[in-house]
C-alpha cells in the first residue's frame, strides 16, 4: 500500500471525540509505564528492541500516548500517517525492528482498553484498530519512503561519519 | 562593494548550504561562518542565506540525526552555530526603511525548536519590521502578557512538535477573548502547519506560511 492510500484511508477515521483528550493527557504517563511494563515482560523484548534500547523504549511510550491525546484533540490524518511514518525511521535506525511495532500497538490499545471507561476507550478505538491493521504497510513503505518531515530537506547528504 | 562579476548569485546558494554544513559537520565553525560572510560581501541578502543555505541546512542536520548519522550533541552544536552565524549576519537586516510595524514572535508552551522563528524575526527585521523575540518555551499566557504590553501589528506563533497544535489553538482563543478589537494579526508557522495549511484556520489563526518569505508577505497584505 502507498503512503497515499493510507492518507486517504486515514482521512476517513470517524473524527475522534476532542473531549476526551484533557483525560488521555492526564492518564499518558501511567498508561506509558503501564505499556512499558508489559514489553518488559517479555522474553524476547532484547531481539524487538536491539540491545541498550530500553530507555528508548520508555520514551517512545511516553511520546505514544501523549501523540495521542493531541491527536484526539485535533485530529489531522496527515499528521497521524506522516508521525508514524516518522517514528518507524527513527527508531528503526536505532535499531528498533518491526517486530516491536507488531507488539507494541496491540499492547498499546490493551493498556488504553484498560485504563480508560468503556464508552471512553470506544471514541478512540477507531484509531488503534487502523494503527494495527496497517502497521504492515507502515513498516513496508518505511523501508523505502520518507516522511514528509525529511523531505523538507534538500541537500541529502549521505550520512555521516559511517554512522549506522 | 563586489564588482558585478563577483556579485553572488542565488544560484550558488545550494552549493553554498553544501559547503556550510559539511564544515559545520568537520565542526569548523569559524570557516562556516567566514563562507556565509563572503557571500554577504558579495551582496548575498539575509533572505537568500536563510531561506537558501540555512534553512536546508538545518532541515538536514534533522534528518542526519532523525536517521541516526549525527548524535543530538551534533545537532546542538549546528544549531547553536548556525546562531552565531546569524548573529554576525544581524546588521545586514537594518538596512531597509522602517516601516513602523512591529511583530512579536514566540515558541509556544514546551516549544523547545526556535531557530526557525529566530530566523523568521530576523527577515522581519530585514523587511523593516521591528520585532519582539520571546524565543523558546513561551506560556500562553505570557504572550498575552506581551501582546497587551508591546501592542504590535502581528503575532507570530511558532510550534515544531505537533502538541503544540492544541496549545496554539487555546492561546488564540485566550487572546482573541482577552483583546478583542485590539488583538493583532496572528500567524502560526511550524512543521504542523506546513504539513497541514489547513490546520491555521483550525486553530482560529489568521494565516500561516510555508517560509519566512510567504510569512512577510502574508503579513504585510494582513497589516496593509
Amino acid at each position: 500500500m502507498m503512503k497515499t492510500m493510507l492518507l486517504e484511508s486515514a482521512a476517513q477515521l470517524p473524527l475522534p471525540d476532542p473531549a476526551l483528550s484533557s483525560l488521555l493527557a492526564q492518564k499518558s504517563a501511567v498508561m506509558a509505564e503501564a505499556l512499558t511494563r508489559r514489553m518488559e515482560m517479555r522474553p524476547d523484548l532484547e531481539t524487538l528492541i536491539g540491545p541498550g534500547n530500553r530507555g528508548l523504549m520508555a520514551t517512545n511510550h511516553i511520546n505514544h500516548f501523549e501523540y495521542i491525546s493531541t491527536l484526539v484533540s485535533l485530529y489531522d490524518p496527515a499528521s497521524f500517517v506522516e508521525t508514524v511514518l516518522w517514528a518507524l525511521r527513527t527508531y528503526m535506525s536505532r535499531g528498533f525492528t518491526a517486530g516491536y511495532w507488531h507488539a507494541m500497538l496491540p499492547e498499546a490499545q490493551n493498556t488504553a482498553k484498560e485504563h480508560l471507561q468503556q464508552d471512553e476507550y470506544s471514541r478512540i478505538s477507531p484509531l488503534y484498530t487502523w494503527l494495527c491493521s496497517h502497521i504492515a504497510d507502515f513498516v513496508v513503505i518505511s523501508g523505502s519512503t520518507a516522511s514528509f518531515y525529511e523531505s523538507l530537506s534538500s541537500i541529502q547528504r549521505e550520512k555521516h561519519g559511517g554512522a549506522n | 562593494m563586489a564588482a558585478p562579476t563577483d556579485r553572488f548569485h542565488p544560484c550558488e546558494a545550494e552549493k553554498l548550504a553544501g559547503t556550510y554544513l559539511e564544515l559545520m559537520l568537520q565542526a569548523r565553525r569559524n570557516d562556516a561562518l567566514r563562507c556565509i560572510q563572503k557571500a554577504i560581501a558579495r551582496g548575498a541578502s539575509l533572505s537568500d542565506i536563510y531561506l537558501k543555505v540555512l534553512q536546508p541546512v538545518m532541515y538536514e542536520t534533522g534528518r542526519l540525526w532523525q536517521i541516526n548519522a549525527i548524535d543530538i550533541a551534533v545537532e546542538h552544536y549546528i544549531t547553536a552555530a548556525t546562531q552565531l552565524t546569524m548573529a554576525h549576519i544581524f546588521p545586514h537586516a537594518l538596512s531597509k526603511k522602517r516601516t513602523g510595524k512591529k511583530m512579536v514572535g514566540g515558541c509556544l508552551g514546551s516549544e523547545l525548536h526556535q531557530l526557525g522563528l529566530h530566523m523568521l524575526c530576523d527577515l522581519f527585521e530585514s523587511e523593516g519590521w521591528d520585532t519582539y523575540f520571546m524565543g523558546a518555551a513561551t506560556p500562553g499566557k505570557s504572550f498575552l502578557t506581551v501582546v497587551s504590553d508591546q501592542h504590535p501589528d502581528l503575532l507570530c506563533i511558532s510550534v515544531t512538535m505537533q502538541r503544540g497544535v492544541p496549545e496554539a489553538r487555546e492561546t488564540i482563543e485566550l487572546l482573541r477573548a482577552k483583546l478583542g478589537a485590539d488583538c493583532p494579526k496572528i500567524l502560526v508557522g511550524g512543521l504542523p502547519f506546513i504539513l497541514s495549511p489547513g490546520l491555521a484556520a483550525a486553530v482560529g489563526a489568521d494565516g500561516t506560511g510555508t517560509d519566512g518569505a510567504q510569512a512577510v508577505a502574508l503579513a504585510t497584505q494582513l497589516t496593509s
